[in-house]
């Protein structure tokens, strides 16, 4: 139990897809202008990255090897889809919000990387609990982003103006997205490397 | 071979029905919502409304509005491409194509900038205007730093009541 629950935090931090593995970058940098856009998105990473992983890691012993790509492709986009059309029909403010991101997750290489190296190789269960670190981790990447974002760039945080804040709007530009994350992986790098 | 593209098109036809499943499941909620949206847009800028009637005429999309049987008003759709994104606005008019407010519905306009056009302090720019009031500069003062954005949805607001007769 103890070994899942180091595997299950690996995920979150000495694995974390933004900041250390740094794979999935571009919607990262597009969407966290805003944290309800960053929330938004992660779970919606997370949902597709469940279906993916379990399935793929149900169907590893009748994929042939040759042909994996076009497979994980296929199952993976179906299940992006089947998202976009669940935020359109239940949460269509987030829809709106998040707009081309939405459909983008389908090349999003956390999604097709974890299906590669993990649920391919792995048991369902154990697929399932990786998608779900991943996902986790992806989130909180997107929501600490977002948050420094939301609060540097728009001097909001949710629904709350700071008041007396005005705030400097190159945080809320792409080139402010490179600088928050940047300067976010050195201080992980800082203390991951100083144990 | 054989096998494995079989294989390859056995995962493709599944994944084509869950697909048509979702899709067929998802259709009519998701009209729904769309229409609640506008729905909601009128009777934001049009408050005294209790029906409205949505009519298609040349591939213009408009509501007809009205309280207790008196038509007092129309609800006209228009899209226009902003700066970086097609913006979807709704604008309400009188009889007498008096502007009583408009609603930007979708955008996907730079955040901070361009985005700003769907907040409520530039929208109630509109109100009690007519087309001719629409100048940005006099009428309208166009958002800093977003001069298209703010120049496309004035534009898009005049186009859509000059195109428009009432019927």
């Amino acid at each position: 139990m103890l070994n899942y629950f180091r595997k299950f935090t690996k995920g979150i931090f000495k694995e974390n897809p933004i900041f250390v593995l740094m794979i999935g970058l571009c919607p990262t940098l597009a969407i966290t202008t805003s944290i309800s856009n960053g929330l938004g998105m992660g779970l919606a990473t997370t949902f597709v990255l469940l279906g993916s992983n379990t399935i793929i890691s149900c169907l590893r012993n009748i994929i042939p090897y040759q042909i994996r790509l076009p497979c994980f492709i296929v199952i993976i986009a179906t299940f992006v889809t089947v998202t976009e059309l669940l935020l359109k029909a239940f949460f269509p403010f987030l829809n709106r919000n998040l707009g081309i991101f939405v459909p983008l997750i389908a090349v999003n290489c956390i999604v097709l990387g974890r299906a590669e190296v993990f649920a391919f190789k792995n048991s369902i269960f154990k697929s399932f609990i990786d998608a779900l670190t991943i996902g986790i981790g992806f989130t909180f990447a997107l929501l600490t982003i977002s948050l420094v974002r939301e609060v540097l760039g728009a001097g909001k945080v949710f629904c709350w103006t700071i008041p007396h804040f005005q705030p400097p709007l190159f945080f809320a530009f792409p080139a402010g997205a490179f600088l928050v994350i940047g300067i976010l992986m050195a201080l992980i790098r800082f203390k991951t490397v100083k144990k | 071979m054989f096998k494995k593209s079989l294989i390859l098109g056995v995962i493709s036809f599944f994944a084509g029905v869950f697909l048509s499943f979702t899709y067929i499941l998802t259709k009519p909620i998701i009209a729904q919502q769309k229409l609640n949206a506008e729905q909601e847009s009128i009777s934001l800028l049009l408050p005294n409304v209790s029906r409205v009637e949505k009519k298609e005429d040349e591939g213009m999309v408009y509501y007809r509005c009205y309280d207790n049987g008196e038509l007092i008003g129309y609800a006209l759709i228009a899209s226009i491409i902003g700066y970086s994104s097609e913006i979807k606005i709704m604008v309400a008019i009188d009889k007498h194509k008096m502007i009583k407010g408009i609603k930007v519905l979708e955008q996907q306009e730079t955040p901070g900038l361009g985005a700003k056009i769907a907040e409520s302090w530039f929208e109630d720019q509109f109100k009690e205007k007519k087309i001719e009031d629409l100048i940005i500069g006099k009428g309208i003062d166009a958002i800093s730093g977003a001069t298209i954005s703010s120049k496309a949805v004035t534009d898009a607001t005049k186009k859509v009541i000059e195109k428009f007769s009432t019927d």
